[in-house]
């Protein structure tokens, strides 16, 4: 399955953007790799502000969040980050017992969660249906775009 | 009066047959208890249609006559009583009459006459009397079954004893909550029914100080050996003159509330154990899942054999290998800690020291208050003795009062708690006092009951508090409550000082 999925020397335009952020440095290194290894663009950040300064600075598909983090918390990053961009496609990854959380975040514009630790194979597909998601939308923008120019001009 | 003191009746005639005669002839007919003795035999009047010379043909008198001269032949006559009214009539009987036969004339039978309807009237007025008397002493018939209706069935223990403490009545549901029978108890000293003979004497003292005993918690023993828990009132029972004859004693058999307010305790803990869990789990999964993705990424190298570089796996085995060897020691010290605090409460499972445990609960409560606008002021007295009870007890009572006054704040955004600890006659107290809404003697009279709650339905179950008194009154302390509204609530905790065993001299000072 690894071998199908591997797209190594694309254009990196076409590759997946993701942004992991996790206070657990260990947790994001490794996991980065791994997704990296399957043809995503992955950066990492290790709290909620340089995530939403690292969005600021560049796009990204998709967000893979922590709720529990030091400094500003999950819920509140996500505000931020879609502050910033709605487009984002956030996937929440929760620590057992903060369903709660998760729900509320889920309120806030997360289009998925994940209980920690996750099964990888499961966040590598909700990462990319996420960015799926978020193509789709691109597209649709791009869509209405045009159609407003068209509209403009007369047609 | 020839025959006055005779047995035989006075031979009579009446002169004058009116309303006079026919009464002195109703009263000898109804005279049925032979009162009078007296035999009238002859009535005269000049109107033969006269009421009294009527009734006299009625009755059979023998000689009914218009001449009264008649009557001098009646054999044996003894009296005439006129009744005409009139001197003449009168002055012709006194002079016509045989000598033999004594003359009453109108006055004097007016006067008999009206003794007679005297007498009457007061029997009369006797009978009534006597009618009243019989009624009253219905109703205190009545009464009494009434007020033994209520006695036997209430459906609370109602027992009283006489100043000396022995037992003079005894009801249906004490009968029915104990398994004797009133016979059985009545005449004995009240303290059969007690588990320690020792509880009567303090009672008995403060009753006959004019204390009442309210709703006091305590065990008795009932007929066959087992014991129940009672919820006592127990007060001074008086005469009518307001002096105390003995005690009146009123109690409910709590025993299956006892048992649930044990349950909640019970749950109570595991729901702590349950918390206590889940944290665990928590603080576990997080190096979990630093290991999946280390050992994940190790699995994807390895599979990916031919295409990866011998010497590129080796170098990420030699980095991702000690990495995951760390986070297992993470997990073993989260486990040992765990481990090491289960078997310190095993050993010393019934001691706690409340400045530690309020440095643990702190911490936990630091969040809420600061939502609430509520400060916490600690004002702890250092080195004060530990105290019995488990520390995770001491720590959930402590949560819940403290809780408690947050919550009781939260609404208006602002307050003050300040805590408290003291040594006393071997307690330790913790007051928790705060300056919030306060409530109504009503609500604090209350408070520990399971299910009281002033918060909005949905907010608080009503069970904080009642677990928390179960607490405490199981290490034989005590929780006192004091509120005042618009003024704010003391809360004290109570609880027995631990003393060491071996070394029964000093308090251990908690450290």
């Amino acid at each position: 399955m690894f071998c199908t999925v591997i797209k190594r020397e694309g254009d990196t335009m076409d590759k997946d953007r993701v942004l992991l952020v996790d206070d657990e440095e260990e947790f994001v290194r490794a996991l980065a790799k791994r997704l990296g290894a399957r043809g995503l663009n992955v950066e990492v950040s290790g709290d909620g502000e340089s995530a939403v300064e690292k969005v600021k600075q560049r796009d990204f598909d998709v967000i893979v969040l922590d709720l529990a983090m030091p400094g500003i918390d999950g819920l509140e990053t996500l505000k931020r980050l879609r502050e910033v961009n709605p487009d984002l496609q956030i996937v929440l990854l929760t620590g057992h017992g903060s369903i709660k959380s998760g729900v509320e975040a889920m309120k806030e514009g997360a289009v998925d969660f994940l209980e920690k630790p996750a099964e990888f194979s499961e966040l590598l597909a909700k990462i990319r249906e996420a960015s799926a998601k978020r193509m789709l939308l691109v597209e649709k923008r791009r869509e209405e775009q045009v159609k407003d120019i068209l509209r403009d001009r007369g047609w | 009066m020839a025959a006055g003191n005779d047995e035989r009746p006075l031979i009579t005639a009446i002169v004058g047959g009116g309303q006079g005669c026919e009464a002195i002839l109703r009263m000898v007919k109804e005279d049925t208890l032979g009162r009078f003795r007296m035999s009238i035999v002859g009535v005269a009047d000049r109107h033969s249609n006269a009421a009294g010379v009527r009734y006299a043909r009625e009755m059979g008198v023998e000689r009914v006559t218009t001449d009264y001269r008649d009557l001098y032949t009646i054999p044996d006559l003894d009296l005439i009583i006129e009744l005409t009214g009139s001197a003449t009539v009168r002055d012709e009987l006194e002079l016509s009459r045989p000598r033999h036969v004594t003359l009453i004339d109108h006055i004097a039978a007016r006067l008999f006459w009206e003794l007679h309807q005297a007498e009457e009237a007061i029997i009369e007025q006797r009978s009534k009397d006597f009618a009243i008397q019989r009624e009253i002493e219905a109703e205190l018939v009545r009464t009494r079954a009434y007020l033994q209706n209520i006695l036997d069935n209430a459906p609370v223990m109602i027992i009283t004893t006489d100043l000396d403490g022995q037992i003079v009545s005894f009801n249906r549901h004490a009968e029915a909550c104990y398994g004797y029978v009133a016979k059985e108890v009545v005449g004995k000293p009240v303290t059969v029914l007690f588990g320690s003979r020792a509880e009567w004497e303090p009672l008995s003292k403060g009753v006959k100080q004019g204390r009442t005993v309210q709703d006091y918690e305590t065990t008795r023993v009932r007929k066959d050996g087992s014991q129940m828990t009672v919820s006592v009132t127990l007060a001074q029972l008086k005469d009518s003159a307001g002096d105390m004859i003995g005690t009146v004693a009123m109690s409910r058999d709590i025993t299956q509330r006892q048992l649930l307010v044990d349950q909640v305790i019970q749950n109570g803990r595991l729901a702590a154990l349950g918390r206590l869990a889940a944290g665990v789990a928590h603080e576990i999964n997080n190096p979990m899942a630093v290991i999946a993705e280390i050992a994940g990424y190790l699995e994807d190298l390895t599979e990916h054999g031919p295409t990866v570089k011998r010497r590129h796996l080796d170098r990420e085995l030699q980095e991702g290998l000690p990495k995951i060897s760390a986070q297992i020691r993470r997990c073993r010290s989260i486990t040992s800690r765990l481990l090491s605090f289960a078997r310190q409460s095993e050993v010393r499972m019934e001691v706690a020291d409340v400045s530690l445990a309020l440095d643990e609960v702190l911490p936990f409560l630091a969040n809420e208050a600061r939502n609430a606008g509520v400060q916490i002021h600690r004002r702890l007295t250092p080195n004060i003795p530990r105290v019995s009870i488990e520390d995770l007890q001491l720590e959930e009572v402590f949560t819940n009062c403290i809780k408690n006054a947050i919550d009781a704040m939260s609404t208006r955004g602002h307050g003050n708690i300040w805590l408290f600890s003291e040594q006393k006659d071997g307690r330790v107290i913790l007051t928790i006092k705060d300056d919030g809404p306060g409530v109504a003697q009503e609500v604090v009279d209350r408070l520990f009951d399971p299910f009281v709650t002033t918060k909005p339905v949905g907010k608080g179950t009503g069970l904080g508090l009642s677990i928390c008194h179960g607490i405490v009154k199981h290490h034989g302390g005590d929780i006192l409550v004091d509120s005042e509204p618009g003024v704010g609530t003391v809360f004290q905790v109570i609880l027995p000082v631990h003393y060491e065993t071996g070394t029964n001299d000093d308090p251990v000072s908690g450290c």
